[in-house]
């Protein structure tokens, strides 16, 4: 079990709080509890007093507490507080004292609990890490989001930012007040500060650390970062709720090296890939099963293993050929112009589906829907050319940060 | 959705395809090189203008030869 730095500290409305002033807090409830979490300040505090309780305790945005997600809470034995109000479990609950069990987001059906500790999230204990501090626009909650919590509770001299995930302007500015310089956040959340924020401000931020997580990560938006970035190391990192953080690559190139395959990594996970489906072991996952079934379909180029896409989402079935829809997004991320884009098919009484695409293009350029076409006509075949290209003002985006397709 | 309208649209994805608009309505599909993915482009196209899905019947579509024979279709399926 990794020992808390009481002293780090995270930085709340402006000012420096140790942790343990957060986990100073009166916390008397019953568990094991999932707290509906209204602000920033109190979603750290809840950590702080869970772990320095060994509580068996989750947290959740409030908003995202419906009715049907407290039933469903309340049926898998959880005691819901949300402000003052306390909703109790439907079945009888058994505590385990020190687990913190990761919401997943629920919005598909019913709300998965995964169960972890601080021991499975703190993936980088022990590791010697240069002083930062780190701006987290996560999610409360999210597998992401305890990582840096972890990351800030456990590795010596790191200070965690907390910040919202909409405004990108709004989060260089605090970032540059707060002195941050390590930001971890989704793809997403980058491509859209790219778009939005002027590359000089984000320079004058002087990062040393910038970190992506929680998406896919293409070559497109990493070279962007390294443009925009260039004195920043740029990490993505794998990782999934169930089966937790497994590798961070450094190199810049989307995907990892395909001699990580087969043998045990210095974290001590393992990856093999059968049927093109990454497979992961990792001391970090939240089951006990050995090996996991990421559902990530990948495809191997030369010495890399790529990441295309999860498996049940990934084919478009036109006319009987099946195209892999994250095989079209990476031909149309290869154009420079080409910030984000999200293939899929939709249903034709003719040829079963046809393959449509919303791309986000650079404003700066004059790419439109012809030259977009005709570039992926040169690369493509026809069953998997998108015959409609929908250009978007934006990345939609969920509350946790993540693209919403 | 008038005749005219679709018979641009059905110009833009050829032309988009680099192929030949259309000449004359007698002009048969196969000639133009006018295929299913193509029909499906045109059906997209319309339903994304008058933002509903057409109705038609499946039937019609085993007809269909010349252009006269698509706009026919796809104006019988938008006024439906």
């Amino acid at each position: 079990m990794p020992a808390p730095c009481w002293d780090n500290e995270v930085v709340l409305n402006g000012r420096e709080v140790t942790w343990s002033d957060l986990a100073d807090g009166v916390l008397e409830v019953a568990e094991p509890v999932v707290f509906g979490v209204h602000d920033v300040r109190e979603a750290w505090a809840a950590f702080a007093c869970g772990v320095a309780r060994s509580s068996d305790f989750a947290l959740i945005e409030a908003e995202r507490l419906t009715p049907q997600y407290i039933t469903e809470l309340t049926r898998a034995g959880r005691w819901v507080r949300r402000a003052d109000k306390v909703i109790a479990p439907a079945v009888p609950t058994t505590v385990v004292p020190g687990r913190i069990t990761v919401l997943t987001s629920g919005t598909t059906g019913p709300p998965k609990l995964v169960e972890h500790s601080l021991a499975s999230l703190a993936t980088l204990a022990g590791t010697a890490l240069p002083p930062r501090r780190w701006l987290c626009p996560y999610s409360a909650g999210t597998y992401a989001w305890y990582q840096l919590a972890v990351l800030g509770l456990t590795v010596p001299d790191q200070t965690i930012v907390p910040t919202g995930v909409e405004e990108p302007d709004a989060w260089v500015e605090l970032a540059a007040s707060a002195r941050v310089d390590a930001v971890s956040a989704t793809p997403t959340f980058w491509r859209r500060t790219l778009l939005h924020v002027d590359s000089a401000a984000l320079r004058d931020l002087h990062l040393t650390q910038v970190t992506l997580g929680g998406e896919r990560v293409d070559q497109v938006l990493l070279d962007r970062l390294r443009e925009c970035l260039p004195k920043a190391r740029i990490t993505h990192i794998y990782a999934s709720t169930e089966a937790g953080a497994c590798f961070a690559v450094h190199d810049g190139r989307q995907g990892f090296p395909a001699e990580w395959l087969n043998r045990p990594l210095g974290n001590g996970v393992r990856l093999r890939i059968e049927d093109d489906r990454l497979w992961v072991s990792s001391p970090f996952a939240a089951t006990d099963e050995e090996w996991i079934d990421t559902g990530d379909v990948t495809r191997r180029r030369d010495d890399r293993i790529e990441i295309l896409a999860r498996a049940d989402e990934s084919f478009v079935n036109v006319g009987g050929t099946k195209v892999d829809a994250r095989s079209v997004e990476a031909v149309l991320g290869e154009h420079p112009a080409v910030l984000w884009c999200h293939v899929r098919g939709v249903d034709s009484p003719f040829t079963g589906q046809v393959v449509v695409a919303k791309v986000l293009v650079d404003p700066t350029t004059s790419l439109d829907e012809a030259a977009l076409r005709r570039f992926v006509g040169a690369r493509l075949p026809e069953a998997a050319r998108p015959r409609i290209i929908e250009f978007v003002a934006d990345v939609p985006m969920t509350a946790a940060g993540k693209s919403v397709v | 959705m008038e005749r005219t309208e679709i018979k641009a649209l059905i110009d833009n994805v050829l032309q988009a395809q680099g192929k030949e608009p259309v000449v004359n309505e007698a002009q048969t599909t196969r000639e133009l090189g006018f295929r299913s993915l193509d029909f499906s482009e045109v059906a997209l196209r319309i339903e994304l203008q008058i933002g509903r899905e057409l109705n038609f019947e499946a039937a019609q579509l085993r007809t269909i030869t010349t252009v006269a024979d698509v706009l026919d279709f796809f104006e019988a399926a938008v006024g439906r």
